[in-house]
């Protein structure tokens, strides 16, 4: 035995819960973004989700790579909640406030970009369904491949390349549709 | 032309369809829409978590999992019960003719999440919702407002808003929830009360001491 596995015996499970999970705390917070895009509902699912987990500590120090095994368990609890409380009213999604009082809360990430194209972006994936939304945005805008979501999500890969690939269409669609001028209708689409 | 996008062709097919979006006008447009399509996407950025938002969900989670300390921290245990408990406001739209009132507990400058169940009788399709906090509180994430307000829906049943609130200064303090539907309006008040961290954390030392004496002994 060596001496890193005496001390690891010892260590306080306190101790090594936060060893073992501070590296991945950003990943589930934007994981879990993506998945209600709302700061406050994010930091809850990750609450909870890790108040649910302690208790499996030595099951998660067995995985070799974790980010996926608390992706995987993250989305569950999401799923199970998303089901369980539909009728919740989330106080900070941001398109159910008026520009006047959304100013504050997005002005970190809209400043960097273009506000109107993101407004008219975030309004097209409203229309998709929660499956396409979900992949193409930890897809496109996250950067998972397609094996890892499919490992994370349990869902076959056939599948959630057919999602991501309709979503991107209908997104595609519904953007041209827009009701404006052409050259303006989407930012960074070459024509 | 989603595969050659997302590079998942082989070699060969690469290209071809590179050739062939080099002569064919209406798949190559395609083609940059696709593009511009996940662009779009990645403009839309994930905003950062609430300062010490890592450290803190850390150590919540620990704190859960621990086993119940027992007589040890009576008021510690007390105080958090009292404040998870309060904090969860059930309101009745339909029935409480006055103004419903709750309390809550906020320690120190901490955000807590208070949860506002509203319970309706029938679904509302257009409501307008505004949130308003005494000067002496702040709504996470938008320190400078003390009135917010936005236009939902209710569903029949209980409908939650969950609200990160922070004490930033002592004293007393009181969060109105105005449901607004036409010219009606319902409030549900939240009084809180404010209780400084460091008295939390006196109070548990000394009942911590207090507990270590012969008499607690002689009880175990």
């Amino acid at each position: 035995m060596s001496i890193l596995n005496l001390f690891k015996g010892k260590a306080k499970p306190a101790d090594r819960f936060e060893r073992l999970l501070r590296p991945h705390i950003d990943t589930l917070y934007r994981f879990a973004f993506r998945l209600g895009n709302s700061r406050e509902d994010a930091e809850e699912l990750v609450q909870h989700f890790l108040t649910r987990i302690f208790e499996k500590l030595d099951q998660l120090e067995a995985i070799e790579k974790p980010a996926p095994w608390l992706c995987r368990g993250l989305y569950n609890l999401y799923v199970d909640g998303y089901r369980r409380s539909a009728r919740e009213i989330t106080l900070f999604n941001q398109d159910e406030f008026d520009d006047e009082t959304a100013v504050q809360e997005e002005t970190p990430f809209r400043q960097a970009s273009n506000a109107e194209s993101l407004n008219r972006i975030d309004t097209a994936l409203q229309q998709l369904n929660q499956d396409q939304r979900e992949v193409v945005l930890l897809h496109d805008a996250e950067g998972y491949t397609l094996e890892e979501l499919s490992e994370i999500l349990q869902v076959p890969l056939g599948t959630l390349k057919s999602r991501l690939y309709r979503a991107r269409t209908e997104l595609k669609k519904l953007l041209v549709m827009e009701p404006f001028s052409e050259p303006r209708r989407v930012t960074g689409i070459k024509r | 032309m989603q595969d050659f996008v997302d590079g998942r062709l082989a070699g060969d097919d690469t290209e071809q369809v590179s050739a062939h979006l080099e002569q064919c006008g209406a798949c190559r447009e395609n083609y940059q829409d696709i593009l511009g399509v996940i662009e779009l996407l990645q403009q839309r950025r994930v905003p950062p978590a609430s300062p010490g938002f890592t450290t803190a969900v850390l150590e919540r989670a620990i704190d859960a999992a621990q086993p119940p300390r027992g007589r040890r921290m009576p008021y510690m245990a007390g105080g958090i019960a009292a404040s998870f408990i309060a904090a969860f406001v059930l309101l009745s739209m339909m029935t409480n003719p006055a103004h419903p009132t709750a309390q809550v507990v906020l320690i120190g400058n901490q955000v807590q999440t208070i949860k506002v169940a509203i319970e309706s009788a029938h679904p509302v399709d257009s409501i307008r919702m505004t949130i308003d906090v005494s000067d002496n509180l702040e709504i996470s994430g938008y320190q400078d407002q003390k009135v917010i307000s936005w236009n939902t829906r209710l569903e029949k049943g209980t409908n939650i808003i969950a609200l990160p609130v922070s004490a930033i200064a002592r004293g007393d303090g009181e969060i109105n929830a105005r449901v607004g539907l036409n010219d009606r309006e319902k409030v549900f008040k939240i009084k809180t009360r404010y209780r400084p961290l460091e008295k939390v954390r006196r109070d548990i030392r000394l009942l911590a001491w207090a507990g270590s004496g012969p008499e607690r002994r002689d009880t175990l």
